[in-house]
């Protein structure tokens, strides 16, 4: 009962009695025998060093317990071994072997965190025992396992930074970027971008597997994973907006490099548009986004879907991709994701705006539908306030800047006043970067100058004293150069302004304002500017002189400067000069005498330069030059401008300066790499998991989800489908006989030939035939695809190459004879075959029939009907029997001696909706007897098997039917192109499914089996067979179609072959996205067989 | 990656410290606590999220009660370590059910804590954040399992992934089993807008969520359509969600996690009627202020009530004190911080709320320019103010789940200038 209550109240651990126990005591409670006693002294053990306090001498005493059964003691032990393994590595050396052991415990939760806490013990010696284990776990089979394989050796890099050490550890990497399950791959590329982040060399061949299944990673490493890919594209790829750089090239050049652009543009076309390709005129016109290698353009594609994430460390990723990898225009699309992320918290808001104050000083428009965005809130904080003032200037545009100047005046109002003074400084960048509003604004910061508080005050007259600079001062130039080619034109639309009334309302100040950094300012700008107000200035310099000794210090030493330079500037008239010269030997007597030894040393200088010139001629002569000179304008520099040298979204970045570890993004290329190089190596094909799939990103690989599945069912599945590939090899010969024309003309001839070879096969099959008085001919017909159906097909397709249709399906097992206590049993499904009749209709067909009722046969029809039928529409046939596929089973006795007597089915396990004909029973078959039967099985399922019994009177025994997609489907005729074209473009709206594929090695060498192929295995229906470009003859482009057997939707299916690059770009539309989605699989697996 | 992580209480006690690539010093939390101290001594402002120190980069975010704080010593995405210290955060929420964390629940659980730092992460890089899969390696705390464990001795630690999750859909296991199917949404709209002293928008955006808890049995594949989904044009998604149905039919087609999530955040613009108007008028004059806000609800189709109305008025520091009459509610002054707070509740069908009254300033204060603009916290229930509703849920499980749709709108940072 005690153990409950401890552990109901955990908090006693962090008691302060137990954080005097003495470690004496909880060693001795490790050395006890109960689990509970070492459970309890490990928790405090955690607890004290969660306090602060240094329990490491306990180590010899935790390390024995390593060993632990229980799971909750072993993990303690293993926190507190890694936390202390540095300091007493001795001692963790004895761990070593028992954790060792865990390398090879059963479950992979185990393995995974053995692995885990022998790489965390940071003690050089091990470090060969480490790399064995992590060998030995990247073939584990437990992805789970694999994923802490590839952080492992992250961490025996930072162990180890030596050459060699770390060449041993790339080669791991590259075992691990073989691995096609996400979760591996993504912490691969982790550990990459940690050990070698320069050896792009190695993940050419990778690439496009990885663009892939991007979408799949977890978000953590999608993050590193596109930053990495950033880092590739920007030395692997051509600058997309390459024709912005060709402009400054001369003509001939341009064309050069213009003509392999377009022969990418043309694969890029075909492969990756969306639109019709029967208008490829469209895609002629130049767009430069069109221009990009196709490389590049997956990367781009298959990271968009993800500025949708929920991680906003994946959308900066992404919108930092796209700013440095993507055309100008394209780029524009991260903007309002960004903008998203300024809601989500304080903390964020904090790195995207300094992100985003980065990309304003570069791309301005690119935030500029923003603008309400970055308006500030009472309630942000300080560091973000700053930020948004300075995005806010940036984006002003004369359009817009009434609404900036507008809110600036509400901050104005603001209770702190360091905000208002940013504010002030905000206003100034905005008066000189936009002319029309400079007036304004110099009103308005004069406005200010009334403030109650100084720093309002001091930083408008400084923002002023910067404007009158920056305007007067390019004035001058104009008015003397007479010469336009100023850095800016703005000057041109400011000579209106009368600065001298400026200049004058600045020196009234001068009675009311007392804040001296301002006084100072504003007799700085007199004594400037003094050339402008002429009559003026000696007047202010006597009113200042009266209360010299009252100023502060900096006003004195600016009145000081003043008189000098009205020194200078009443040279020409001798009557204000003999003033200004007394006044100026009366401030200089006054200084002479002041407190501060700065202005007493500065009127001694003044006094020998100007006044006393006797001993000092050469000075003199010069003082002109040391007061009267040109002052440059004080520049705005600002840290966003400065952080463009670091990657956006990175820490550098935000910190601006280069941390550890900082990769920087190297320029474009001038010349890209080979895309040859990205052929991929080793064939990927998608395993078990892969196939499961990828929810959020149908986007590229998303055909092979089952989303209806649960992973029992989808093993089956995927089973079943290997199984079929198997058989398809085996019975080679068997689809050469499956393989039926009906061509009239040949159709005798074939027959004779294929009931040749069938006979060959299974033996006594004629004997058979004759015993259900079944004709050869009959059959066929019977099954056959109808006469009517090819004829249309024939005339429809220009094919200039053979193609097949099959009439049914590769025959599988569905009863083994051992299983089956003699009895074997194949299958296959039939094509073209009518839809059942239901019993009630059964009874109407009944007379029509019941001349040529064969035995076993129930539902045969009449051979005029059946054609009748084909010719009808397939929505007028009987509605309840939609859907059904007509099964053909072999059924055998292998027995070599005895009969099996009453064969049928027994009891029937179908899901919801699924029905089942069965074949009438069959009495008896003596030994080596073959007997076909139809059954007709609605799935209503894409992947639910249909189980039951075949009852004999042998036993019982249990099978299952799978669904094969290529047979959910019927053919679907349409009279001509163009009609496929106008549904499959009404299609588009409903589901797309689409892939694109490399060739596998079968196609490789018969690029023209395609279509066999898919007809072998699919029951489409071939519409047409196109050049889809007429410049080549390497692009081809089929158009299949059929209607799904369990929603009856059409499924349209085009398929767009380059046989140069071999490579197949595969759409599916229908209105059944599963059947679209496992449809496109399939049409995948043939293509890359 | 990150190489430590420090949880510190408000007043800068250490609670948790882990270290996943070697110790750390504890005294780099001295160095963070004075910059958190002067930061609040300089301006009251909160310290910067990313603090550069001469050996360490130093990411901290601030929740109610505590600090988070990542230690880095390398170049790593700095919002990689805020999102990863966020999902830290939520997920010990969810593990001890509570909507805030407080340095007792941090006592209480410091196993749990520490036995969750040592799976999410991984060298410093995170490694299982999937809650689905965590739950299943460490069965969350709770007075039954603890007494469970107490009596069987059986620990939280399993070496069991959850089943058939480690495909695609990491987010939820097979077999789940539920006797009455139940998937519930909370569809919340924060307004967020700032008003001028006109009643004219300056800015305004709504921001919205829609919150889940899906209990419902086996792998059910969910199609959720909108009344209106073309309004959703600026979106983010949980990772169930499939994008490109989205894209192409604008329907939410998505196999649920179990439990809570967070299924879509989204964001609106171009909204400009709001169900309340605030007019505040507070003029300043010889030594005091006049003040009058007045709180009302517009005609709104079908009427809802607008319920917990907190209207707070920051005075300028130079008042000094205040002599205010409300006719509806309660109102509070904060004589350090002359941040009046007056909650109004329910607005009244029959009177329109209004709060009146004198203001004095302290004598030879400079008179303040105008007042600090107001805020306003307001919520209303079974209303989005985007209009957005859930048209339908199909599911192709075969059962009928039992759906609950809520929704609301709040106040985000609702701000009227004066």
């Amino acid at each position: 009962m005690n153990s409950v209550l401890n552990n109901i109240n955990k908090r006693r651990y962090f008691s302060d009695q137990t954080a005097n126990t003495k470690i004496d005591e909880l060693k001795k409670q490790l050395d006890s025998d109960s689990d509970q006693d070492k459970l309890d002294s490990m928790k405090k053990l955690i607890a004290m060093l969660s306090k602060g306090r240094d329990v490491s001498e306990a180590f010899p005493s935790v390390v024995k317990n390593v060993i632990a059964k229980n799971l909750e003691l072993k993990k303690l032990v293993y926190m507190y071994l890694v936390h202390y393994a540095e300091i007493e590595h001795d001692s963790a050396l004895l761990a070593i072997n028992t954790i060792q052991k865990s390398l090879t415990d059963q479950s992979q939760v185990i393995r995974a965190s053995a692995l885990r806490v022998i790489s965390s013990i940071r003690v050089l010696d091990i470090i060969q025992v480490i790399i064995l284990a992590i060998e030995k776990s990247i073939k584990d089979s437990s992805p789970f396992v694999r994923k802490a394989a590839a952080f492992a050796i992250a961490k025996v890099h930072k162990l180890d930074q030596s050459e060699d050490k770390t060449e041993e550890l790339i080669d791991l990497i590259q075992i691990l970027l073989n691995d096609n399950s996400t979760m591996v791959l993504g912490a691969t590329i982790v550990t990459f971008n940690e050990v070698c982040p320069d050896r792009f060399d190695l993940l050419h061949q990778h690439y496009r597997k990885i663009c892939q299944l991007l979408a799949d990673f977890d978000e953590w490493s999608q993050v590193i994973t596109i930053n990495l890919l950033s880092r590739y594209a920007r030395t692997q790829f051509k600058c997309p907006d390459i024709h912005i750089f060709d402009n400054n090239k001369s003509a001939p050049q341009q064309q050069n490099t213009v003509t392999p652009h377009k022969q990418y543009k043309k694969k890029s076309s075909s492969f990756y548009s969306d639109d019709e390709d029967d208008n490829n005129s469209k895609h002629s016109e130049s767009f430069d986004s069109e221009e990009i290698d196709q490389d590049h353009r997956l990367l781009l594609k298959s990271s968009i879907p993800l500025l949708q994430s929920r991680n906003n460390a994946v959308v900066m990723a992404v919108s930092s991709l796209y700013f440095n990898c993507a055309p100008v225009i394209e780029a524009q699309k991260v903007g309002k994701s960004l903008v998203r992320l300024l809601h989500t918290n304080q903390e964020v808001q904090y790195i995207i705006l300094t992100n985003i104050s980065t990309m304003v000083t570069m791309r301005p428009n690119m935030f500029e539908p923003y603008l309400s965005e970055f308006f500030i809130n009472s309630q942000d904080p300080e560091y973000c306030i700053k930020l948004k003032l300075e995005i806010l200037t940036r984006l002003a545009t004369p359009v817009n800047i009434s609404r900036i100047l507008k809110e600036f005046k509400e901050y104005i109002k603001n209770e702190d006043k360091k905000f208002v003074a940013a504010t002030i400084q905000a206003i100034g960048s905005c008066a000189s970067t936009i002319p029309d509003v400079t007036e304004s604004c110099i009103f308005g910061l004069m406005s200010l100058l009334t403030n109650t508080s100084s720093i309002v005050v001091a930083e408008s007259v400084i923002v002023l004293k910067r404007l009158l600079q920056l305007n007067l001062d390019m004035k001058k130039d104009d008015n003397n150069n007479n010469n336009n080619n100023n850095n800016d034109d703005n000057n041109n639309n400011n000579s209106n302004i009368k600065y001298d009334n400026i200049i004058i309302h600045l020196a009234r100040l001068l009675d009311t304002l007392q804040v001296p950094s301002a006084r100072a300012s504003i007799i700085w700008v007199i004594g400037e500017y003094s050339h402008k107000i002429p009559m003026v200035a000696p007047d202010i310099l006597r009113k200042l002189a009266k209360s010299f000794s009252d100023e502060h210090e900096s006003v004195k030493q600016q009145i000081l400067n003043l008189a000098a330079k009205l020194h200078f500037a009443s040279e020409n008239n001798v009557k204000v000069q003999e003033k200004t010269t007394l006044i100026f030997q009366y401030l200089l007597n006054q200084a002479k005498f002041d407190l501060n030894y700065d202005i007493r040393d500065s009127s001694r200088i003044m006094r020998y330069l100007l006044v006393n010139t006797d001993n000092t001629p050469l000075l003199s002569q010069n003082a002109k030059a040391l007061f009267v000179n040109q002052k440059p304008v004080p520049t705005e520099t600002s840290v966003s401008e400065d952080r463009q040298r670091f990657t956006l979204g990175s820490l550098s970045h935000i910190v601006n300066h280069s941390a550890m570890g900082y990769q920087t993004l190297p320029d474009f290329p001038a010349e890209a790499s080979d895309p040859s190089l990205r052929q991929p190596k080793q064939k990927w094909v998608p395993d078990v998991q892969t196939q499961k799939l990828s929810f959020k990103n149908e986007f590229e690989s998303s055909f092979y989800s089952d989303d209806d599945e649960d992973e029992d069912e989808d093993e089956e599945y995927s089973g079943e489908d290997e199984e079929e590939e198997e058989e398809e090899e085996e019975e080679e010969e068997d689809e050469l006989e499956a393989f039926f024309n009906s061509d009239e003309e040949s159709g005798k001839k074939k027959k004779d030939k294929k009931s040749k070879k069938k006979s060959k096969k299974h033996h006594k099959k004629n004997e058979d035939e004759e015993n259900e008085n079944m004709d050869e001919d009959e059959m066929d017909e019977l099954f056959g695809v109808s006469d009517h159906n090819l004829v249309v097909e024939m005339k429809k397709l220009t094919l200039n190459e053979d193609y097949q249709t099959t009439s049914q399906s590769v025959k599988k097992i569905l009863l083994k004879s051992t299983v089956g206590n003699g009895l074997s049993i194949e299958y296959c499904f039939v094509r073209g075959a009518p839809q059942p009749l239901l019993p009630q209709q059964q009874q109407q067909q009944t007379t029509k029939t019941v001349k040529k009722v064969l035995e076993g046969e129930d539902d045969e029809e009449d051979n005029e009907e059946h054609v009748e039928e084909q010719q009808e529409e397939i929505q007028e046939t009987q509605e309840e029997a939609k859907g059904y596929n007509t099964i053909r089973l072999f059924i055998k006795n292998t027995l070599s001696d005895g009969n099996i007597s009453s064969i049928h089915i027994g009891k029937k396990t179908l899901i919801e909706g699924s029905k089942l004909l069965e074949f009438e029973e069959i009495e008896q078959l003596s030994p080596g007897q073959l007997v076909e039967k139809e059954i007709h099985l609605l799935f209503n399922s894409a992947s639910q098997p249909a189980k039951f019994e075949i009852q004999s009177d042998k036993g019982i025994s249990n099978v299952s039917l799978t669904p094969i997609i290529g047979e959910l489907i019927v053919p679907l005729e349409f009279e001509d192109v163009s009609q496929w074209e106008e549904t499959y473009t009404q299609l588009q709206t409903t589901t797309a499914e689409e892939e694109n594929l490399e060739f596998g090695d079968t196609l490789k060498q018969n690029p023209n089996a395609l279509l066999s192929l898919i007809l072998e295995s699919i029951n489409l229906q071939p519409i047409a067979k196109s050049q889809s470009d007429n410049n080549s003859y390497n692009n081809y482009r089929y158009t299949l179609s059929g209607t799904t057997l369990l929603k009856h939707l059409p499924i349209l299916v085009n398929i767009q072959l380059n046989t140069v690059t071999h490579s197949a770009h595969v759409q599916c539309r229908s209105g059944d996205c599963l059947t679209a989605m496992l449809l496109l699989k399939k049409l995948g697996d043939i293509i890359q067989k | 990656m990150l190489s430590s992580l420090f949880i510190l209480t408000e007043t800068g006690d250490i609670l948790i410290e882990k270290h996943w690539r070697g110790l750390i010093n504890r005294s780099i939390c001295d160095y963070f606590w004075d910059q958190v101290l002067a930061s609040k001594k300089e301006n009251g402002s909160v310290v910067p999220p990313v603090i550069s120190t001469p050996k360490y980069y130093l990411i901290n975010i601030q929740r109610p009660n505590i600090y988070l704080l990542g230690v880095l010593q390398t170049e790593v995405p700095p919002l990689l370590v805020i999102d990863f210290l966020q999902r830290i955060y939520e997920t010990f929420l969810e593990y001890f059910s509570t909507t805030a964390i407080n340095e007792n629940i941090i006592r209480d659980n410091f196993v749990h804590i520490y036995q969750l730092l040592d799976e999410m992460a991984d060298n410093g890089f995170p490694f299982t954040t999937e809650l689905n899969f965590l739950k299943e390696m460490i069965r969350p705390p709770g007075v039954i399992n603890n007494v469970i464990q107490g009596v069987t001795g059986s620990s939280n630690i399993t070496d069991l992934l959850p089943n058939g999750s480690l495909g695609a859909i990491q987010w939820r296991k097979t077999g789940i089993r539920y006797a009455s199917n139940e998937i519930f949404f909370d569809i919340t709209e924060d307004i967020d807008c700032i008003i001028d002293n006109n009643g004219g928008i300056v800015s305004c955006e709504v921001n919205g969520e829609i919150l889940s808890n899906s209990k419902l049995s086996g792998m059910p594949d969910l199609t959720l359509t909108f009344n209106n989904p073309r309004m959703l044009d600026d979106v983010s998604f949980h990772p169930c969600v499939r994008y490109s149905k989205w894209e192409n039919e604008r329907v939410l087609s998505f196999i649920p996690p179990d439990g809570n999530f967070k299924l879509l955040n989204y964001r609106i613009k171009g909204i400009n009627q709001f169900p309340i108007y605030i007019k505040p008028q507070i003029s300043f004059g010889d030594g005091g202020g006049r003040v009058n806000v007045i709180v009302g609800q517009k005609p709104m189709n079908p009427s809802k009530l607008i319920e917990n109305v907190i209207i707070t008025i920051p005075f300028p520091k130079s008042v000094n004190n205040t002599n205010l009459q409300v006719n509806v509610g309660t109102y509070s002054i904060d004589e350090a911080t002359k941040v009046c707070r007056w909650n109004v509740g329910k607005i009244p069908k029959e009177k329109t709320p209004m709060l009146s009254g004198f203001v004095n300033l302290t004598p030879g204060q400079p008179l303040p320019e105008s007042n600090p603009p107001i805020t306003a916290q307001f919520k209303i229930v079974m209303f989005t103010i985007s209009g957005l509703a859930v048209d339908s849920l199909a599911c192709n499980e075969k059962y009928k789940p039992y759906k609950g749709v809520r929704s609301m709108t709040r106040a985000g940072k609702f701000q009227v200038r004066v």
